[in-house]
């Protein structure tokens, strides 16, 4: 059995190594707290910490509030930040690192719904090699049956108009070389646990 | 669901004499998912498309903002880091491809202003939408985080390519603010705000429609215009129509070749 502190120390260094490996991972180091991402962030209400202050906790070693923290799991990839972060910092990939940390810890639960959305749509994409969003909204309403009532007048509005179809749920056709993306899965857990 | 904006990409360049050639069993990049789950894989998926194009000789063009940043991205990462490229090329390996690179990624609206240019797009247009005003939006992934072609927050290859179909493109200050993306899944009501102040800003500057580059901006915009009239009382009903199908228009197509009937809310009759 690890101790807690253990565990801590494991993913402090995982943190650091991960941070190594994405592009201009070590630039959080020249952050001026400026907080131009912040205020450039069309969704930064919705967050506790936001990334200026995500950055802050990260570069002093406070990893489990950054784990914790819904900030990664409410951004929507606009990439504002990252253009205009004046010291270079990749912030959006730095959200996506925290969110795959957060997975590997096991410590953080978003709440948003992030976590079935994102699972529903790899198993469209496992299974079938593309997404159909008949199927997709067909799953996530499986999920979460309240919803259904309202996307039932759109859903209407939309097959009227014959921009969706029955029959694409139903029919469950996948690219001809599935197997590319069974054994491209398999490869890259290999590595993983390897 | 974006019927539309694929059969009026496909009708347009067919009527340029540009010879498209669908990816042969091309599959989903994973949008942003997979780079929150396993960057690894995220870059596969992306690199097997381009492996496939690549075998083919061929670049590669997509319509889609999502699509055009995850190539982009793996391109690039492929690039400058030569053990990430080892990597991925082993995994290719074992489903008998390889990439080396050579593959240049394109966006519609980058192709139809840069390499098809104004003169060749002016000689089309047979019936010019004048006095029609549009507001173009670009959304967020065209321009950022590469922008290759355009302005990172102010782009204006869509402004330009709107005069030259005779339209008006008018001057808002949202063009590239975020339409809320996959949020619109996840928190429908921080996005309906987002959706609202687009709306609003594009129909105050005198806009008649909201011309879209991407799938899903345009799927947001469109879909949930309901959801905030009612959530903030007013009553918003502006077309939002992939930038292809006004292009279409202009070249004198017909409603039935680019999608038209499928919009939710039609453009105006003087156009169409």
């Amino acid at each position: 059995m690890r101790t807690k502190k253990q565990e801590g120390l494991m993913l402090e260094q995982a943190f650091k190594d991960d941070l190594r490996t994405i592009l201009d991972g070590n630039k959080i180091e020249a952050c001026l707290q400026c907080g131009t991402c912040t205020a450039s962030c069309p969704v930064s209400y919705l967050m506790d910490y936001g990334p200026r202050k995500l950055v802050a906790l990260c570069r002093n070693g406070m990893l489990e509030e950054v784990l914790r923290s819904n900030t990664p799991w409410m951004c929507v990839s606009c990439y504002l930040c990252t253009t205009r972060c004046p010291a270079g910092i990749r912030i959006t990939d730095l959200l996506y690192e925290i969110k795959r940390l957060a997975k590997k810890s096991g410590i953080n639960q978003p709440t948003n719904g992030y976590e079935v959305l994102s699972e529903k749509f790899i198993e469209q994409v496992e299974k079938y090699g593309r997404v159909n969003e008949m199927r997709l909204t067909m799953s996530l309403i499986l999920k979460n049956l309240s919803r259904m009532f309202d996307t039932v007048p759109l859903g209407l509005k939309l097959l009227r108009k014959g921009r969706i179809s029955l029959t694409s749920i139903i029919k469950s056709e996948s690219i001809k070389n599935i197997k590319d993306l069974t054994q491209i899965s398999e490869r890259i857990k290999l590595r993983g646990s390897g | 669901m974006q019927k539309p904006y694929d059969i009026s990409t496909r009708a347009i360049m067919k009527h340029l004499g540009a010879d498209l050639v669908e990816l042969e069993d091309w599959n989903c990049c994973g949008a942003t998912f997979y780079h929150s789950v396993d960057e690894l894989q995220a870059l596969v998926l992306s690199a097997r498309n381009l492996a496939l194009a690549e075998r083919m000789g061929n670049n590669l063009l997509t319509i889609c903002n999502a699509c055009y940043t995850n190539l982009l991205k793996t391109n690039m990462y492929l690039k400058k880091n030569a053990n990430l490229n080892k990597t991925v090329n082993e995994i290719l390996e074992k489903i008998g491809l390889s990439y080396h690179g050579s593959v240049k990624v394109r966006h519609i609206l980058e192709v139809l202003v840069n390499d098809v240019g104004e003169q060749s797009i002016k000689e089309k247009v047979i019936s010019p939408l004048k006095d029609f005003k549009v507001a173009p939006y670009y959304g967020c992934q065209i321009v950022r985080p590469f922008h290759i072609f355009d302005d990172p927050e102010f782009p204006t290859s869509m402004d330009r390519l709107i005069s030259w179909i005779g339209a008006t493109a008018v001057s808002y200050p949202l063009k590239t603010k975020c339409c809320g993306g996959m949020l619109s899944f996840l928190n429908k009501e921080a996005c309906l705000g987002l959706i609202k102040d687009l709306l609003q800003s594009a129909v105050k500057s005198g806009a008649e429609c909201i011309a879209t580059c991407c799938p899903l901006c345009q799927t947001n915009l469109e879909m949930f215009q309901e959801d905030v009239n009612k959530k903030y009382n007013i009553q918003l009903s502006i077309p939002i129509v992939p930038f292809t199908q006004l292009i279409g228009l202009a070249f004198g197509l017909s409603p039935d070749e680019i999608g038209l009937k499928a919009m939710l809310v039609p453009l105006k009759k003087k156009i169409t």
